[in-house]
């Protein structure tokens, strides 16, 4: 199935929109700021460049349904853990939310 | 011209390509939920300390960690240049290109290890020796710590794909890649992207605002 | 376990690293949090357990048609309630978090995932006994061992159901209960489809058969002692005997008496099991190349196979379960010696 390409455009193109969607998370990063949204875009962005290097670099569009599926399943799973995790500490009836220090235990002083 | 071995369980050399790239693809699947736990991990911990991980943010080593995301980028493109070199079947073009992906995979590190030296100088190291006075939190600490660890999971990789590459430089010297057969190639060049796409990933947690 | 192995090895890395380096990944008073730990290893940890329990079942798959002479009711069926107990199983590892701490929010999404992933198992056990039905069934060790588990699997997976519940679980957790259930479930699903699967394929393994008399024997011992062993703990658990514990009030006495005897009447069983395989590999008569008559691809060729399985690749143009052809039919389109 090694498909027999002419020419490298494909890479060279596929680099440049990786370059320029870079250049739209520094845009965000040191020059615009939309607030939360600056999370969201920067990740968005991130998830273009990723689908560019799976797609062209990683050959992803030749590779066959299960492959795809199989990367389908993994990210849904790794979203599901970081969903679940996240809700579980963003939910709980804790103000601050973040678990009090205290004292250490004496584990780490032996 | 050196003749691909064929595996006994396999009915012909279509088949085992077909195989030793599904296998690798199952690899990288794999090496995707390796680093959940470590993206799960960083996600609550923000959650828990919202302002301290932005702060650290703003303090981290911005230049550093974009000029690394662009080296990798272009890492990428040269081992995708490879994979094309060896289906058109130029043996040295395949051979520089895999050279010059393990050359920016070298830099990569090289970079690392000033940033490292950075935040060595400026206290901001992960657990009990966190002494950056800039941001003197626990969520300070925990952001560093999460970054060293991120960052540290992800060279190790790197560093075990620049060895990879310099191996397969120079099989590609050794004219082991033809067009009919270079699955071998195809393979490690996928690892390689998945170490760039990991990259893409932690550049805007760590180093975006 | 591709997908779930990683997660574990990265918790595991990250407590070594923890307590090696003092980093304080987990640890509270650096601002850690426990609770993140339990999340990373019970993603691992509970598709694991279907890791253990789908084989199993997929032994079930292929002693039931058999025994019964009939194809599964639903293939199809069975092969969706597979894929659907993997994935939705990776959806459920909070129910082992019940009391840690996490927020109700996530214990909620936990409890509903766990009863869902109990649907597809349903499924599965109502094909299989619908295969049963109006099937001409022979009864031998195997299905012998298919009955027991159906009883001890639908016990155990009842009872997940009712630990999935939140509120219930409190009361249960970490006590006897939840021991007796997952043994119901391991050693009644899994342990019992494997020792189906033992005395299914051994003849076709080595070549052998065994005695049935001693092989019925031991299965139903084992069950029995099974029986004896776990259901006392249900009720102990449920009592409020913690896991754990080496001692405990005198009123819980008599069912852990019977529990002990019933452990040794199930590890003499088991072992009886076995040895009469052992005994059978060396003086057990030779085996046919189809003792069952079944209509598996692998009972086409001879017991044991040769190396690649057949001497000549098989054409196989019926579809796998055609108990509708004689078995000379079978084997004649197979083109098989």
């Amino acid at each position: 199935m090694t498909a027999k390409r002419a020419t490298p455009a494909p890479y060279l193109l596929a680099y440049l929109a990786l370059l320029a969607l870079a250049g739209v998370s520094l845009v965000f990063a040191r020059a615009i700021h939309w607030g939360r949204w600056d999370l969201v875009i920067n990740l968005t962005v991130a998830v273009a460049q990723a689908a560019i290097v799976l797609w062209f670099f990683m050959h992803l569009s030749e590779a066959g349904f299960q492959v795809r599926l199989g990367i389908g399943v993994a990210v849904s799973l790794l979203l599901t853990l970081l969903f679940l995790a996240v809700a579980d500490v963003a939910t709980r009836h804790v103000q601050p939310p973040a678990p009090h220090p205290g004292p250490s235990f004496g584990f780490y002083e032996r | 011209m050196h003749e691909p071995a064929l595996g006994e369980q396999f009915v012909d050399l279509e088949h085992q390509s077909h195989a030793l790239r599904f296998g690798m693809w199952v690899f990288l699947i794999s090496e995707i939920l390796l680093f959940a736990g470590l993206f799960t991990l960083y996600a609550a911990y923000r959650t828990m300390f919202m302002s301290d991980f932005k702060a650290g943010i703003l303090h981290n080593t911005f230049a550093y960690g974009t000029a690394n995301l662009f080296v990798l980028l272009t890492s990428g493109l040269t081992a995708a240049l490879a994979v094309h070199g060896a289906r058109s079947g130029r043996r040295i073009f395949t051979g520089v290109m895999l050279s010059t992906t393990a050359a920016l995979g070298l830099t990569f590190l090289a970079i690392k290890l000033l940033e490292y030296r950075k935040h060595f100088e400026e206290g901001s190291l992960p657990g009990p020796w966190y002494r950056y006075h800039e941001l003197p939190t626990f969520g300070g600490n925990r952001f560093f710590t999460m970054y060293w660890g991120l960052t540290g999971f992800h060279a190790l990789h790197l560093t075990g794909g620049v060895v990879m590459m310099c191996w397969m430089a120079v099989h590609a010297f050794r004219g082991r890649y033809t067009p009919q057969y270079h699955v071998k190639l195809e393979m490690g060049t996928l690892y390689w992207g998945l170490i760039d796409l990991m990259w893409i990933f932690l550049w805007p947690i760590l180093y975006l605002s | 376990m591709v997908l779930a192995t990683p997660v574990l090895g990265m918790a595991l890395a990250l407590v070594g690293l923890d307590h090696a380096f003092r980093l304080g990944i987990f640890d509270p008073a650096v601002g850690g949090d426990p609770v993140l730990f339990q999340h990373i290893f019970w993603f691992y940890s509970h598709p694991a357990v279907y890791i253990m329990i789908l084989p199993g079942m997929g032994v079930i798959s292929e002693v039931v048609p058999t025994f019964a002479h009939r194809r599964m009711s639903s293939y199809v069926a069975v092969a969706v309630s597979t894929l659907g107990i993997a994935f939705v199983g990776f959806l459920t590892w909070g129910h082992h978090m019940f009391v840690s701490g996490m927020s109700t929010f996530d214990a909620g999404v936990f409890g509903v995932m766990s009863m869902f992933v109990a649907i597809f198992s349903a499924i599965k056990v109502f094909t299989w006994t619908g295969t049963l039905y109006r099937g001409q069934i022979v009864v031998r060790t195997p299905l012998i061992y298919f009955f027991g588990f159906l009883f001890l699997f639908v016990f155990g997976g009842m009872t997940g159901v009712a630990l999935a519940t939140q509120s219930l679980d409190v009361h249960w957790t970490d006590t006897y209960f939840v021991v007796a259930h997952f043994h119901f479930i391991m050693v009644g699903g899994s342990v019992t489809a494997f020792l189906a699967a033992a005395h299914y394929w051994f003849p076709k393994m080595f070549g052998r058969l065994y005695n049935e008399r001693m092989a019925t024997l031991s299965a139903v011992a084992v069950f029995m002692g099974f029986v004896l062993t776990f259901f006392p703990q249900f009720l102990l658990g449920n009592m409020g005997m913690p896991r754990r514990y080496y001692s405990y009030p005198p009123r819980f006495q008599f069912l852990h008496v019977l529990s002990t005897g019933g452990a040794w009447l199930l590890g003499g069983a088991v072992l009886l099991a076995l040895g009469n395989l052992v005994v059978a590999l060396r003086w057990g008569r030779k085996a046919p190349p189809n003792p069952w008559h079944s209509r598996g691809f692998e009972w086409l060729t001879s017991s044991p196979p040769p190396k690649h399985n057949f001497a000549v690749t098989p054409t196989l143009d019926f579809s796998p379960y055609d108990y509708a052809l004689t078995e000379e039919e079978a084997r004649a389109r197979a083109g098989a010696r």
